[in-house]
Protein backbone atom coordinates (compact mmCIF):
# COMPACT_ATOMS: atom_id res chain seq x y z
CA UNK A 1 0.00 0.00 0.00
CA UNK A 2 1.12 3.40 -1.04
CA UNK A 3 1.51 6.35 1.68
CA UNK A 4 3.15 9.48 0.41
CA UNK A 5 2.48 13.29 1.61
CA UNK A 6 -0.24 14.14 -0.64
CA UNK A 7 -1.54 10.81 -2.16
CA UNK A 8 -2.27 7.37 -0.96
CA UNK A 9 -4.14 4.43 -2.14
CA UNK A 10 -6.41 2.08 -0.11
CA UNK A 11 -8.45 4.47 1.56
CA UNK A 12 -5.89 5.86 4.12
CA UNK A 13 -5.47 9.43 4.59
CA UNK A 14 -2.12 11.08 3.32
CA UNK A 15 0.36 12.36 5.71
CA UNK A 16 -0.73 16.03 4.92
CA UNK A 17 -4.49 15.18 5.32
CA UNK A 18 -3.43 13.43 8.52
CA UNK A 19 -1.63 16.25 10.37
CA UNK A 20 -4.18 19.07 9.15
CA UNK A 21 -7.42 16.38 10.84
CA UNK A 22 -5.09 16.19 14.08
CA UNK A 23 -4.93 19.72 14.47
CA UNK A 24 -8.60 20.27 14.10
CA UNK A 25 -9.34 17.86 16.40
CA UNK A 26 -6.60 19.04 19.40
CA UNK A 27 -8.30 22.86 18.62
CA UNK A 28 -11.61 21.33 18.58
CA UNK A 29 -10.85 19.62 21.83
CA UNK A 30 -9.17 22.41 23.83
CA UNK A 31 -12.21 25.15 23.10
CA UNK A 32 -14.48 22.52 24.49
CA UNK A 33 -12.59 21.47 27.68
CA UNK A 34 -9.69 24.25 28.06
CA UNK A 35 -6.45 23.26 30.32
CA UNK A 36 -8.96 20.05 31.32
CA UNK A 37 -8.02 18.51 27.84
CA UNK A 38 -4.03 18.19 29.22
CA UNK A 39 -5.30 15.90 31.52
CA UNK A 40 -7.12 13.60 29.58
CA UNK A 41 -6.18 9.69 28.52
CA UNK A 42 -5.49 8.07 25.37
CA UNK A 43 -9.20 6.15 25.77
CA UNK A 44 -10.50 9.36 26.85
CA UNK A 45 -9.48 11.06 23.59
CA UNK A 46 -10.22 8.20 21.71
CA UNK A 47 -13.73 8.24 22.98
CA UNK A 48 -13.82 12.32 21.93
CA UNK A 49 -12.90 11.96 18.53
CA UNK A 50 -14.30 8.55 17.62
CA UNK A 51 -17.27 10.13 16.06
CA UNK A 52 -15.32 11.60 14.22
CA UNK A 53 -12.93 9.40 12.91
CA UNK A 54 -15.80 6.78 12.43
CA UNK A 55 -15.32 6.76 8.24
CA UNK A 56 -11.34 6.26 8.18
CA UNK A 57 -9.64 2.85 7.77
CA UNK A 58 -9.03 1.47 11.38
CA UNK A 59 -5.39 1.66 11.14
CA UNK A 60 -5.49 5.13 10.35
CA UNK A 61 -8.26 5.84 13.33
CA UNK A 62 -5.76 4.15 15.62
CA UNK A 63 -2.98 6.70 14.25
CA UNK A 64 -4.93 10.06 14.33
CA UNK A 65 -6.01 8.84 18.31
CA UNK A 66 -2.36 8.66 19.27
CA UNK A 67 -1.47 11.91 17.53
CA UNK A 68 -4.35 13.92 18.75
CA UNK A 69 -3.55 12.87 22.02
CA UNK A 70 0.53 13.41 21.37
CA UNK A 71 -0.76 16.96 20.25
CA UNK A 72 -2.94 17.97 23.41
CA UNK A 73 0.50 16.79 25.17
CA UNK A 74 2.95 19.10 23.70
CA UNK A 75 0.48 21.79 23.95
CA UNK A 76 0.14 21.24 27.56
CA UNK A 77 4.21 21.62 27.97
CA UNK A 78 4.15 24.44 25.69
CA UNK A 79 1.59 26.36 28.02
CA UNK A 80 3.59 25.29 30.87
CA UNK A 81 6.86 26.76 29.55
CA UNK B 1 5.20 20.81 9.78
CA UNK B 2 3.76 24.22 11.83
CA UNK B 3 0.62 23.20 13.83
CA UNK B 4 -2.29 25.69 14.51
CA UNK B 5 -2.60 24.15 17.83
CA UNK B 6 0.44 24.57 19.00
CA UNK B 7 0.46 28.17 17.37
CA UNK B 8 -2.60 28.66 19.42
CA UNK B 9 -1.01 27.75 23.02
CA UNK B 10 2.41 29.82 22.17
CA UNK B 11 0.11 33.08 21.49
CA UNK B 12 -2.03 31.96 25.29
CA UNK B 13 0.82 31.90 27.04
CA UNK B 14 2.26 35.17 25.74
CA UNK B 15 -0.84 36.83 26.69
CA UNK B 16 -0.88 37.20 30.37
CA UNK B 17 2.44 39.12 29.87
CA UNK B 18 0.97 41.96 27.45
CA UNK B 19 -0.09 45.33 29.48
CA UNK B 20 -3.89 46.31 29.14
CA UNK B 21 -4.41 49.83 29.90
CA UNK B 22 -7.76 49.21 31.90
CA UNK B 23 -10.04 51.89 33.98
CA UNK B 24 -9.03 50.34 37.02
CA UNK B 25 -5.11 51.25 35.51
CA UNK B 26 -6.81 55.18 34.97
CA UNK B 27 -8.03 54.80 38.32
CA UNK B 28 -4.55 53.50 39.77
CA UNK B 29 -2.82 56.68 38.01
CA UNK B 30 -5.04 59.17 39.48
CA UNK B 31 -4.74 57.39 42.57
CA UNK B 32 -0.81 57.95 42.47
CA UNK B 33 -1.32 61.68 41.81
CA UNK B 34 -4.00 62.39 44.14
CA UNK B 35 -2.01 60.75 47.06
CA UNK B 36 0.98 63.18 45.53
CA UNK B 37 -1.47 66.69 46.03
CA UNK B 38 -2.56 65.11 49.60
CA UNK B 39 0.75 64.55 50.45
CA UNK B 40 1.95 68.24 48.92
CA UNK B 41 -1.42 69.74 51.03
CA UNK B 42 -0.69 67.87 54.21
CA UNK B 43 2.89 68.71 54.46
CA UNK B 44 1.94 73.02 54.11
CA UNK B 45 -0.47 72.45 56.76
CA UNK B 46 0.93 70.46 59.27
CA UNK B 47 4.72 72.25 58.76
CA UNK B 48 2.63 75.37 59.67
CA UNK B 49 1.48 73.93 62.72
CA UNK B 50 4.33 72.59 64.53
CA UNK B 51 8.02 73.70 63.28
CA UNK B 52 8.89 70.00 64.28
CA UNK B 53 10.04 68.67 61.03
CA UNK B 54 9.72 65.26 62.11
CA UNK B 55 6.61 65.82 63.63
CA UNK B 56 5.11 67.24 61.02
CA UNK B 57 6.57 64.85 58.46
CA UNK B 58 4.89 61.81 60.51
CA UNK B 59 1.44 63.78 60.41
CA UNK B 60 1.68 64.27 57.30
CA UNK B 61 2.37 60.53 56.55
CA UNK B 62 -0.77 59.49 59.04
CA UNK B 63 -2.85 61.72 57.14
CA UNK B 64 -1.99 60.51 53.63
CA UNK B 65 -1.80 56.87 54.52
CA UNK B 66 -4.60 55.88 57.22
CA UNK B 67 -7.81 57.74 55.70
CA UNK B 68 -7.54 55.73 52.29
CA UNK B 69 -6.39 52.63 53.87
CA UNK B 70 -9.28 52.75 56.98
CA UNK B 71 -12.21 53.76 54.27
CA UNK B 72 -11.38 51.02 52.30
CA UNK B 73 -12.57 48.62 54.38
CA UNK B 74 -15.74 50.73 54.44
CA UNK B 75 -16.29 50.82 50.52
CA UNK B 76 -15.40 47.43 49.49
CA UNK B 77 -15.21 47.82 45.38
CA UNK B 78 -15.51 43.99 44.20
CA UNK B 79 -17.94 40.84 44.57
CA UNK B 80 -15.35 39.09 46.86
CA UNK B 81 -14.30 42.39 48.87
CA UNK B 82 -18.28 42.69 50.01
CA UNK B 83 -17.84 39.23 51.14
CA UNK B 84 -15.42 39.84 53.13
CA UNK B 85 -17.08 42.99 54.46
CA UNK B 86 -20.10 41.39 55.88
CA UNK B 87 -17.74 38.24 57.60
CA UNK B 88 -15.72 41.10 59.11
CA UNK B 89 -18.67 43.37 60.26
CA UNK B 90 -19.26 40.38 63.12
CA UNK B 91 -15.45 40.95 64.30
CA UNK B 92 -14.54 43.72 67.27
CA UNK B 93 -11.96 45.36 64.63
CA UNK B 94 -14.32 46.18 62.27
CA UNK B 95 -16.44 48.74 64.76
CA UNK B 96 -12.90 50.18 66.07
CA UNK B 97 -12.23 50.77 62.27
CA UNK B 98 -15.91 52.83 61.16
CA UNK B 99 -15.13 54.87 64.53
CA UNK B 100 -11.20 55.50 63.18
CA UNK B 101 -12.40 56.08 59.82
CA UNK B 102 -14.90 58.53 60.50
CA UNK B 103 -12.91 60.63 62.94
CA UNK B 104 -10.21 61.11 60.16
CA UNK B 105 -12.98 61.96 57.45
CA UNK B 106 -14.24 64.56 59.94
CA UNK B 107 -10.58 65.94 61.14
CA UNK B 108 -9.71 66.09 57.40
CA UNK B 109 -13.27 68.14 56.88
CA UNK B 110 -12.49 70.30 59.68
CA UNK B 111 -8.63 71.21 58.65
CA UNK B 112 -9.63 71.73 55.05
CA UNK B 113 -12.91 73.78 55.97
CA UNK B 114 -10.79 75.93 57.74
CA UNK B 115 -7.71 76.20 55.27
CA UNK B 116 -10.41 76.64 52.08
CA UNK B 117 -12.50 79.59 54.26
CA UNK B 118 -8.84 81.33 54.47
CA UNK B 119 -8.81 82.16 51.02
CA UNK B 120 -10.22 84.97 50.49
CA UNK B 121 -11.50 84.21 46.68
CA UNK B 122 -13.33 80.64 47.53
CA UNK B 123 -14.64 82.11 50.56
CA UNK B 124 -16.34 85.55 48.73
CA UNK B 125 -17.29 82.81 46.09
CA UNK B 126 -18.71 80.65 48.55
CA UNK B 127 -17.20 77.24 47.50
CA UNK B 128 -15.80 76.24 50.57
CA UNK B 129 -18.04 73.22 50.91
CA UNK B 130 -17.17 72.54 47.36
CA UNK B 131 -13.43 72.66 47.28
CA UNK B 132 -13.37 70.65 50.92
CA UNK B 133 -15.63 67.66 49.26
CA UNK B 134 -13.35 67.37 46.04
CA UNK B 135 -10.53 67.68 48.51
CA UNK B 136 -12.32 64.36 50.88
CA UNK B 137 -12.94 62.99 47.40
CA UNK B 138 -9.24 63.67 45.57
CA UNK B 139 -7.34 62.38 48.92
CA UNK B 140 -9.62 59.86 50.70
CA UNK B 141 -12.05 58.42 48.06
CA UNK B 142 -9.90 57.49 44.81
CA UNK B 143 -7.24 56.24 46.97
CA UNK B 144 -9.40 54.29 49.33
CA UNK B 145 -11.04 52.37 45.95
CA UNK B 146 -7.90 51.62 44.36
CA UNK B 147 -6.57 49.78 47.35
CA UNK B 148 -7.53 46.43 48.55
CA UNK B 149 -7.97 45.33 52.27
CA UNK B 150 -6.18 42.53 51.89
CA UNK B 151 -4.61 40.02 49.06
CA UNK B 152 -6.32 37.75 47.34
CA UNK B 153 -4.76 34.78 48.74
CA UNK B 154 -5.70 36.19 52.45
CA UNK B 155 -9.35 36.81 51.40
CA UNK B 156 -9.76 33.40 50.37
CA UNK B 157 -8.12 32.10 53.32
CA UNK B 158 -10.75 34.19 55.64
CA UNK B 159 -13.78 33.33 53.88
CA UNK B 160 -12.17 29.70 53.43
CA UNK B 161 -12.26 29.43 57.37
CA UNK B 162 -15.73 31.69 57.91
CA UNK B 163 -17.37 28.54 55.43
CA UNK B 164 -15.59 26.16 57.83
CA UNK B 165 -17.22 27.39 61.22
CA UNK B 166 -20.15 27.92 59.38
CA UNK B 167 -20.22 24.22 58.34
CA UNK B 168 -18.99 22.78 61.88
CA UNK B 169 -21.90 24.77 63.20
CA UNK B 170 -24.87 23.03 60.80
CA UNK B 171 -22.68 19.96 61.02
CA UNK B 172 -23.52 20.04 64.85
CA UNK B 173 -26.75 21.35 64.76
CA UNK B 174 -27.61 18.36 62.53
CA UNK B 175 -26.32 15.91 65.16
CA UNK B 176 -28.40 17.70 67.96
CA UNK B 177 -31.32 17.36 65.98
CA UNK B 178 -30.43 13.71 65.19
CA UNK B 179 -29.68 13.17 68.79
CA UNK B 180 -32.67 14.27 70.24
CA UNK B 181 -34.76 12.15 67.66
CA UNK B 182 -32.55 9.18 69.05
CA UNK B 183 -33.35 10.04 72.69
CA UNK B 184 -37.16 10.51 72.13
CA UNK B 185 -37.08 7.12 70.25
CA UNK B 186 -35.36 5.89 73.42
CA UNK B 187 -38.01 7.80 76.05
CA UNK B 188 -40.81 5.67 74.05
CA UNK B 189 -38.87 2.60 73.77
CA UNK B 190 -37.96 2.88 77.49
CA UNK B 191 -41.66 3.77 78.25
CA UNK B 192 -42.81 0.42 76.54
CA UNK B 193 -39.78 -1.84 77.47
CA UNK B 194 -38.35 -0.85 80.57
CA UNK B 195 -42.04 -1.11 82.39
CA UNK B 196 -41.24 -3.56 84.99
CA UNK B 197 -37.25 -2.43 86.16
CA UNK B 198 -36.97 -1.75 89.57
CA UNK B 199 -36.46 1.94 90.75
CA UNK B 200 -32.48 1.24 91.13
CA UNK B 201 -32.63 -0.11 87.51
CA UNK B 202 -34.71 2.93 86.23
CA UNK B 203 -31.99 5.06 87.72
CA UNK B 204 -29.08 3.30 86.72
CA UNK B 205 -30.56 3.64 82.95
CA UNK B 206 -30.95 7.20 83.29
CA UNK B 207 -27.17 7.51 85.05
CA UNK B 208 -25.99 5.85 81.28
CA UNK B 209 -27.89 8.05 78.95
CA UNK B 210 -26.85 10.88 80.79
CA UNK B 211 -23.19 9.96 80.56
CA UNK B 212 -23.34 8.67 77.31
CA UNK B 213 -24.52 12.50 76.11
CA UNK B 214 -21.84 13.94 78.21
CA UNK B 215 -19.24 11.70 76.63
CA UNK B 216 -20.57 12.71 72.95
CA UNK B 217 -20.26 16.59 74.37
CA UNK B 218 -16.75 15.80 75.59
CA UNK B 219 -15.95 14.23 71.90
CA UNK B 220 -17.32 17.18 70.36
CA UNK B 221 -14.94 19.49 72.37
CA UNK B 222 -12.00 17.39 71.46
CA UNK B 223 -13.16 18.09 67.97
CA UNK B 224 -13.37 21.39 68.29
CA UNK B 225 -9.53 21.53 70.21
CA UNK B 226 -7.85 19.51 67.41
CA UNK B 227 -9.53 21.64 64.90
CA UNK B 228 -8.56 25.10 65.93
CA UNK B 229 -4.95 23.31 66.59
CA UNK B 230 -5.14 22.50 62.75
CA UNK B 231 -6.53 25.03 61.30
CA UNK B 232 -6.62 27.83 63.52
CA UNK B 233 -10.52 27.87 63.62
CA UNK B 234 -12.29 28.54 66.52
CA UNK B 235 -15.42 26.10 66.75
CA UNK B 236 -18.03 26.61 69.41
CA UNK B 237 -18.19 23.26 70.46
CA UNK B 238 -17.83 24.17 74.68
CA UNK B 239 -20.50 22.70 76.39
CA UNK B 240 -22.83 22.45 73.70
CA UNK B 241 -24.87 19.13 73.78
CA UNK B 242 -25.05 19.60 77.89
CA UNK B 243 -25.86 23.32 77.75
CA UNK B 244 -28.15 22.40 75.16
CA UNK B 245 -31.75 23.88 76.37
CA UNK B 246 -33.66 21.01 74.27
CA UNK B 247 -31.18 18.12 75.03
CA UNK B 248 -30.78 18.68 78.71
CA UNK B 249 -35.24 18.72 78.86
CA UNK B 250 -35.60 15.61 76.81
CA UNK B 251 -32.49 14.31 79.41
CA UNK B 252 -34.24 15.94 82.29
CA UNK B 253 -37.89 13.85 81.44
CA UNK B 254 -36.33 10.79 80.25
CA UNK B 255 -34.70 10.67 84.44
CA UNK B 256 -37.87 11.82 85.52
CA UNK B 257 -40.31 9.31 83.72
CA UNK B 258 -37.41 6.13 84.42
CA UNK B 259 -37.22 7.38 88.39
CA UNK B 260 -41.25 7.81 89.10
CA UNK B 261 -42.76 5.38 90.24
CA UNK B 262 -45.97 5.84 88.12
CA UNK B 263 -44.00 4.89 85.37
CA UNK B 264 -46.17 1.81 84.96
CA UNK B 265 -49.23 3.22 85.25
CA UNK B 266 -50.90 4.85 82.28
CA UNK B 267 -53.52 7.33 82.94
CA UNK B 268 -55.56 6.06 80.18
CA UNK B 269 -55.54 2.44 81.09
CA UNK B 270 -55.84 3.67 85.55
CA UNK B 271 -59.41 2.08 85.43
CA UNK B 272 -58.09 -1.10 85.05
CA UNK B 273 -55.65 -0.93 88.09
CA UNK B 274 -56.15 -3.28 90.72
CA UNK B 275 -54.92 -2.61 93.96
CA UNK B 276 -53.47 -6.30 94.82
CA UNK B 277 -52.02 -6.49 91.01
CA UNK B 278 -49.68 -3.13 90.99
CA UNK B 279 -47.61 -4.53 88.27
CA UNK B 280 -50.31 -5.31 86.20
CA UNK B 281 -51.44 -2.49 84.14
CA UNK B 282 -47.67 -2.18 82.77
CA UNK B 283 -47.91 -5.70 81.27
CA UNK B 284 -51.61 -4.30 79.60
CA UNK B 285 -50.09 -1.18 78.30
CA UNK B 286 -47.42 -3.14 77.60
CA UNK B 287 -49.00 -5.10 74.21
CA UNK B 288 -51.07 -2.26 72.92
CA UNK B 289 -47.92 0.12 72.70
CA UNK B 290 -46.22 -2.32 70.83
CA UNK B 291 -48.92 -2.66 68.35
CA UNK B 292 -49.16 1.01 67.55
CA UNK B 293 -45.72 0.93 67.71
CA UNK B 294 -45.64 -1.64 64.97
CA UNK B 295 -48.17 -0.34 62.99
CA UNK B 296 -46.15 3.01 62.91
CA UNK B 297 -47.92 4.93 65.35
CA UNK B 298 -47.22 7.03 68.24
CA UNK B 299 -47.50 5.64 71.53
CA UNK B 300 -50.21 7.34 73.34
CA UNK B 301 -49.06 10.69 74.83
CA UNK B 302 -48.89 10.58 78.82
CA UNK B 303 -50.23 13.29 81.03
CA UNK B 304 -46.20 13.79 82.14
CA UNK B 305 -44.73 13.33 78.35
CA UNK B 306 -41.61 15.42 77.09
CA UNK B 307 -43.50 17.96 74.38
CA UNK B 308 -41.01 19.39 72.08
CA UNK B 309 -40.99 23.12 72.16
CA UNK B 310 -42.89 24.65 69.52
CA UNK B 311 -45.65 21.84 69.66
CA UNK B 312 -46.81 22.99 72.57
Amino acid sequence: MLRGRRYATGGALSADDMHELVDLLAIRIYERLGDTSFQLSRNDVAELVNPYIDDLIPADQSQVIWMTWDLIQAGARESQQ
Amino acid sequence: MSSKYLEMMRNQRRRPGTFQFTSKTLLAILAVIAMGGSAAYWWGVQSQLTDNRIVAIAFTAILVLAPPSLVSFLIPWSPAGMLLQKINARTWGYPVIIGAALYLIYYSFQIQWSWWAAQPIVADAGLVYQQVLIGIIGFIVIPALLWTPVSSDELVEQVRQAHLVKRYELQTQADIAILRATLLRAQEKALIGFANLTVQERQELAAVMRSLVGGIDNTLREMGQTVRTVSGVAVPFDGLLEDNTEVRDVLDYITESLESSALGVDDDHGDMLDDDEPKQPARLAEPRAEQQMQRGQPVARRSNQYQPRGEE
